[in-house]
């Protein structure tokens, strides 16, 4: 499993928020401006092909905050 | 209104492609199943000797090999209709495609089914006055997130049919698109699934989401002699979506 650390990483690249680092582990990551279809297909495809975690997108709907979904995910 | 006809129907084995094999056979056409899925060939294969007393005869092939095509093709009796159905749904954005991805969805989706009517021309196993149907997509037509490669791969599959249309004309051989809109099947239930987080896909949809139902009931009367001066066409079939 990835570590907490290296997943939150991972939205700043995802989003492409290079000089942005204003995501936490209790954004709601729903109400962030890039949240949209390519958004959620994004996230699916990234986190699969660099560290074939499967996340599935009912796990992205069912939970709000960073923090909620990497738990999640460990439970998984 | 299929008596006599002989039609393969490939990707047999589950959604659309499953409904039109029950329809042909419906329809008393004789149906020529296959598909990947030996088990779920055999199924329907089962449902419609069952329920319709008539054969329905599977030849299961993965039409991404070479071998297959030719086993497949030199098994078949002379057709007279062909639907290509087979092929995967990819939802993948644009920078995260890999070079294995973008062949792997050509390949199934476009790729192998020219090769597989290119083998059933040369085997002389389409008769005069055959109708072939191509189920295309309405995702070609459409700038959807994250479907660039199936809809390139539906964009060729409809631009391939058209050519194949004028070139088979002197035969009269017709050649036509179905592409349906959003149909409730497996596939499109994990797509659904994704969209989601923006809207609900149905209200999109004024007449509300296909069944495979609908798309097959206009391959049908493609494949049918009630079709019989129509070539080249590419008919939308979307519950009115692209009217908003």
């Amino acid at each position: 499993m990835i570590s907490k650390d290296l997943f939150l990483e991972q939205f700043y690249v995802i989003l492409e928020k290079n000089n942005d680092k204003s995501l936490t582990w209790q954004t709601v990551y729903k109400d962030l401006d890039e949240w949209d279809s390519l958004v959620v297909l994004s996230i699916i495809v990234h986190f699969e092909q660099n560290f074939q975690l499967v996340i599935s997108p009912q796990s992205l709907f069912d939970n709000d905050t960073f923090e909620d979904l990497y738990n999640s995910l460990i439970k998984s | 209104m299929l008596s006599g006809k002989n039609i393969l129907i490939t990707g047999a084995s589950s959604g659309i492609g499953r409904q039109i094999a029950i329809d042909v056979a419906a329809k008393n056409g004789s149906a020529f199943l296959t598909g990947r899925d030996y088990q779920r060939l055999s199924e329907v294969s089962e449902l419609i000797s069952k329920n319709m007393q008539t054969k329905a005869p599977f030849f299961p092939a993965d039409l991404t090999m070479e071998e297959d095509i030719m086993r497949l093709t030199e098994s078949l009796p002379l057709l007279s209709g062909v639907v290509i159905n087979a092929g995967i749904i990819d939802y993948t954005p644009v920078k995260y495609l890999t070079k294995e991805k973008v062949i792997n969805v050509l390949l199934i989706n476009f790729i192998s089914n020219v090769l597989l009517i290119r083998r059933l021309l040369e085997l002389r196993k389409i008769q005069a006055s055959a109708s072939i149907v191509f189920i295309s997509s309405i995702s070609a037509r459409l700038g959807v997130p994250g479907t660039s490669i199936y809809a390139a791969s539906k964009s060729a599959l409809s631009a391939f049919a058209k050519v194949l249309a004028i070139e088979l004309s002197t035969k009269r051989i017709r050649v036509n698109v179905v592409s349906p809109g959003l149909v409730a099947t497996d596939l499109k239930e994990k797509i659904s699934t994704i969209k989601n987080t923006q809207t609900d896909d149905s209200k999109s949809y004024p007449l509300g989401l296909g069944t495979v139902n609908n798309v097959s009931n206009q391959v049908i009367h493609l494949l049918s002699d009630k079709s019989e001066w129509m070539t080249g066409t590419d008919i939308l079939i979307d519950g009115g979506f692209t009217l908003r």
